[in-house]
């Protein structure tokens, strides 16, 4: 069925026996089309330039070397394996101790062993917040979609650890005996302490470190590197490099002032908002307008659920928002 | 490489699902796509490649969590043109970034020897021409890319943009228009 009546271009566009015709596949059609056109002269110009874009331009696309895809496809499935390797090199690491531990206490004495081995496992869920208390005192606030694990009686002498996975700020208790150090296992470095608070995110691409007070040492694998209160160290393990280093003085920026339960992003642009609400709420944000993107904004917003803190943002952002599942729509 | 859209998202489950054959489909399909594209937003072969493999693992890590897309393809150019996008922004200082749209940055040229050649046409012609194409706002050189170089339907280029479908129609429409009405139409018309 042809429409009747073609007012506009996209009705062209949106006819599939005109795009046949204006394709010039030679098929029934046109006859049609030469007969429409008689009789419609006042729309020549218009069916020309529909022609024209259904036709388009004769592109010819740039060859890309198949050894050239073949090369590319194999760095990525070897970033891939090793970074599966660090990964369970990780859990490894927890078996060996608790093996250690098993060894020096014998044999016998087994079942109580696996009880104290027993590791503890925090998970948070898409816009959930938790402050957890460690074995030795120490307090973890664990922001959303992050995950915690740490066995459950830490030994006096041995090393503190905790494996993380997301984000979360820790406020370490000091311990005056030496070797008591403690550690944050990541994907990406290991950040060992001696009585500090600071802030570790690790998520996808790179582990971010935030030193608010005291002194840390980050194992990045190959090599050491000191943090002093104030520094923001960013690393890849994929790259095997720091990508970031910068220290932050404006209070804005503080990257732990998730833990006072409100996010707080002055002078942020619109894409890095977005950017930490989806990791928040698990949520997809679409615009209607790009543009919007590179815009600045300044937002103090409640780390509640996701349907107290859109009003907030709408009002904030002056926009309109339509929420879809897990799917916001920014107008 | 054209796949159908069943196939298509039957890949995409598998991907999700973890499977490396999976993986690699997809990457092969689709690199030199983004590969592209990429060089026609950001002319450095090196950075672009460490983008597209960032771009990967971070698809591969996320698998899970991704929803399937009705276009892969607009899906991934869009993902990894936001991504580039941001990319360059960081590198950029702050002065710079005031003073344009990261949008802005996307600044696509196109040379002689990616016109098809006929043999009717004088290369002086096919000069003139790309200068025409070159000459267009960078909005409309981009949505003509897509549409016309990478074979995008217009919804898939309004998707890849984040616009409308009529605002993709009508920028599309104002660029073809624009090289139409030029006054060496006539020597033009072998292209369009």
């Amino acid at each position: 069925m042809k429409r009747t009546s073609f007012n506009q271009i996209e009705d062209f566009l949106e006819c599939e026996s005109f795009i046949h015709w204006a394709q010039e596949l030679n098929g029934r059609e046109n006859i049609f089309w030469e007969q429409w056109m008689e009789c419609n002269p006042d729309k020549i110009e218009l069916i020309e330039d529909a022609k024209a874009l259904v036709k388009g331009i004769p592109f010819e696309p740039r060859e890309i070397p198949s050894e050239q895809i073949a090369s590319a496809l194999f760095q990525l499935n070897s970033r891939i394996d090793r970074r599966s390797d660090r990964n369970k090199m990780r859990k490894r690491r927890a078996w060996v101790i608790a093996a250690a531990i098993a060894l020096i206490l014998g044999a016998t004495s087994w079942t109580w062993v696996s009880e104290l081995l027993n590791t503890v496992e925090y998970i948070t869920d898409y816009g959930e917040w938790q402050t957890i208390e460690l074995p030795d005192g120490s307090l973890v606030s664990l922001n959303a979609h992050s995950e915690l694990k740490f066995i459950k009686k830490w030994e006096d002498g041995e090393p503190r650890q905790v494996w993380l996975e997301g984000e979360a700020f820790f406020d370490v208790v000091k311990m005056l005996d030496v070797g008591t150090a403690f550690k944050v296992i990541t994907p990406d470095l290991d950040v060992e302490v001696l009585g500090t608070s600071f802030n570790v995110h690790s998520r996808g691409e790179q582990t971010k470190v935030y030193l608010q007070e005291g002194k840390v040492k980050l194992d990045l694998g190959d090599h050491i590197t000191y943090m002093d209160p104030g520094d923001v160290v960013s690393y890849s393990a994929r790259k095997e490099k720091i990508v970031d280093r910068r220290r932050t003085d404006a209070e804005s920026l503080n990257p732990s002032a998730w833990t006072q339960g409100v996010i707080n992003m002055k002078g942020a642009y619109a894409f890095d908002i977005f950017e930490k609400l989806e990791e928040i709420y698990g949520v997809e944000i679409r615009v209607k307008n790009e543009e919007i993107y590179t815009r600045e904004y300044s937002v103090q917003l409640p780390m509640k659920k996701l349907e107290i803190v859109v009003p907030i943002l709408e009002r904030s952002m002056k926009v309109k928002i339509t929420r879809k599942d897990q799917m916001l729509l920014l107008e | 490489m054209s796949i159908t859209f069943h196939s298509d998202q039957l890949l995409w489950n598998a991907f999700k699902a973890g499977n490396r054959d999976a993986l690699s489909n997809l990457f092969k399909t689709y690199y030199p796509i983004l590969y592209r594209y990429g060089q026609k937003i950001h002319n450095n072969h090196h950075e672009v490649e460490e983008n597209i493999q960032e771009f990967f693992l971070y698809l591969y890590e996320r698998r899970a969590r991704l929803t399937t897309p009705d276009s892969i393809k607009s899906y991934l150019l869009k993902s990894f043109r936001r991504r580039l996008l941001n990319h360059l922004e960081q590198s950029r200082s702050h002065r710079k970034r005031m003073a344009q749209y990261a949008d802005q940055l996307v600044d696509i040229q196109f040379s002689v020897d990616e016109i098809m050649v006929r043999q009717e046409v004088s290369d002086h012609i096919r000069h003139i021409f790309v200068d025409m194409l070159n000459a267009l706002p960078k909005r409309q050189r981009e949505v003509i890319y897509l549409r016309y170089y990478d074979q995008l339907t217009i919804a898939e280029v309004a998707q890849v943009l984040s616009i409308s479908y009529q605002g993709a129609v009508n920028t599309a429409y104002k660029a073809i228009k624009a090289l139409r009405t030029n006054e060496t139409l006539s020597q033009i018309s072998a292209f369009i």
